[in-house]
């Protein structure tokens, strides 16, 4: 069986899957991982796109941990999202997300798609400032 | 009661705070600290104009040390030529085991006068570190306004601490070597100006009564305590009944102190605890043999209404979910957000945070202190209902509100005319 097929092996394995798609979908720019983005708290993947920061959580299994940490994340990007594999995108999800102001991903191995855009949030100035900052040295 | 605030070496800053430095009572120095950077530990203590304490860290040299530290070496110092030796060349440090055979009469003696020595002529060296304590003193003037003078036979520490080790039961070697220490600390000049330091393991918390029924006479009457691996949190109400009766029964001539305590420990004043100490946003307890592991307490936010450190985003949701848990303290009343508090602001707001809750429990009547608890818990679990996956167990809160609402308190003293 292709690896294409299967899911992923791990967070890390998503996020791998993620990467070469994120420009295309997102035009974005710069790009960081596990970027510190709140206390000690870590954001998986954050990137630029346009004027805006985005934060994603990705979690293979535990969506409503993943919807608590982008709800975390929402005092730091602009737009805060969770990505899950494809077939793990419920209503449940969907409906939670919504609630909380969280936008969600389907990550499969060859696409990303944005199931439910993320509302824009108003983040605290100086962190959003910081996490630009320190994109902007990732090239 | 008095508020012990101990020193971490990423604390200097906050303890120029005016407001840090007018939430507490006296400024506690671990010896480690006090030994590893000598001269700027020395100059900052002596030219805070803080009233201090050196906790002497003994138990580090008790049982194994599997990875010496650099600061066990430079602590060693302190405690004589045996406990020097035994730790070996620092330039090849290597595992080193203390069984309480080493600590002879002859070792004991040496280790209590030096370590004493240490703590009493602590104020000296602020003729050795003139240049260093005069830098100081134009910091705290820059953030005080205040520009302070200090003699070169600087402040002595207003308590001087025996060595202390842990131990399991009146039974276990480690207590026999706490009651030579004390022996020895009654040989020299002034003992009654000698405080002891009992510390139990968890496992002998029945044998803390008896342990406070020994202290001798003859020595200060502030006792500190220390219970490793006693968590206010963690502890079940027969385990805080048991520390409430004990400190409530210990004549109340003693004072007593805590070395590491939280919101229970200010509750324990209607007990008679005299006083408690815990770091800047960090240690209000403390395990043992985990004492050597060390480091800067991770940026959190005390959340009053719940006594209890949460990562900042977390604190954050939580009062935006609950308004009740807000705080009212200097620092978070300018109404910024709690996630874009700086480690300078989240110090401040928890030293004002916990002059708060002991001003609280000295105004108002346990069973009030224990209907507020009560309503924080209630408060706490309607929202960890409505926030997916916030993990927070507040049970604690319950349990705490339980044994104020059941402990007798200690009657005041009466004064006579």
């Amino acid at each position: 069986m292709a690896q294409a097929c299967s899911g992923p092996s791990s967070e890390r394995d998503m996020v791998g899957h993620m990467l070469p798609n994120i420009a295309d979908r997102f035009g974005a720019t710069h790009l960081g991982l596990e970027v510190r983005s709140h206390g000690r708290s870590r954001t998986d993947v954050v990137f630029v796109a346009g004027d805006e920061v985005i934060g994603v959580e990705v979690k293979m299994t535990d969506w409503r941990r993943a919807i608590f940490q982008a709800l975390l994340n929402r005092y730091c990007v602009d737009r805060s999202y969770i990505a899950l594999w494809t077939g793990r995108v419920t209503t449940g999800v969907l409906t939670e997300a919504h609630e909380w102001g969280v936008g969600v991903l389907a990550i499969s191995a060859t696409s990303i798609e944005i199931v439910q855009p993320a509302p824009a949030n108003q983040p605290e100035a100086v962190l959003r400032d910081r996490i630009r900052a320190a994109l902007a040295t990732y090239g | 009661m008095k508020h012990f605030l101990a020193y971490g070496n990423s604390d200097q800053a906050g303890f120029r705070d005016a407001r840090v430095r007018d939430s507490f009572d006296y400024l506690t120095v671990p010896g480690t600290i006090a030994a590893y950077y000598p001269d700027a530990t020395a100059a900052f203590v002596l030219s805070s104009r803080l009233k201090y304490m050196i906790d002497p860290r003994t138990p580090l040299f008790q049982g194994a040390i599997g990875q010496p530290k650099a600061s066990h070496y430079s602590l060693a110092q302190a405690l004589g030529s045996a406990v020097v030796k035994r730790m070996g060349d620092p330039t090849t440090a290597r595992a080193v085991e203390f069984d309480a055979g080493l600590f002879t009469h002859q070792v004991i003696d040496e280790m209590v006068g030096s370590v004493v020595t240490f703590q009493r002529t602590y104020g000296q060296r602020a003729a050795d570190v003139r240049g260093r304590l005069d830098r100081y003193r134009g910091l705290l003037a820059l953030a005080t306004g205040k520009v302070t003078d200090v003699p070169n036979d600087g402040p002595a520490p207003t308590f001087v601490l025996a060595p202390y080790f842990a131990a399991r039961s009146m039974s276990d070697d480690w207590w026999h070597v706490n009651q030579k220490i004390w022996a020895a600390c009654l040989k020299l000049p002034n003992p009654e100006a000698i405080s002891p330091v009992i510390a139990i393991e968890m496992e002998g918390l029945d044998a803390l009564e008896e342990a406070f029924k020994r202290i001798p006479r003859g020595l200060g009457q502030t006792c500190f305590y220390w219970i490793a691996g006693f968590g206010e949190r963690r502890a079940s109400p027969s385990e805080l009944r048991l520390v409430w009766d004990v400190v409530r029964q210990t004549d109340a001539r003693i004072h007593l102190v805590s070395l590491y305590g939280g919101f229970f420990s200010v509750c324990m004043s209607y007990a008679g605890l005299w006083g408690f100490n815990n770091g800047l946003g960090y240690s209000e307890s403390r395990s043992w043999p985990d004492l050597p592991t060390t480091g800067a307490a991770p940026p959190r936010y005390y959340v009053p209404a719940l006594h209890l450190f949460q990562p900042q985003g977390v604190a954050q949701l939580l009062i935006e979910t609950e308004p009740a848990f807000a705080c009212t303290c200097q620092v978070c009343a300018k109404g910024r957000a709690i996630v874009s508090l700086t480690n300078m602001q989240l110090k401040a707001h928890f030293a004002l945070t916990r002059n708060a809750e002991i001003r609280q429990v000295e105004s108002q009547p346990k069973e009030t202190v224990a209907s507020s608890l009560e309503e924080s818990s209630k408060l706490l679990e309607a929202v960890k209902l409505k926030i997916p996956s916030v993990e927070i167990n507040g049970s604690y809160l319950n349990r705490w509100a339980t044994v104020l609402r059941e402990a007798t308190e200690r009657p005041q003293l009466q004064v006579s005319p």
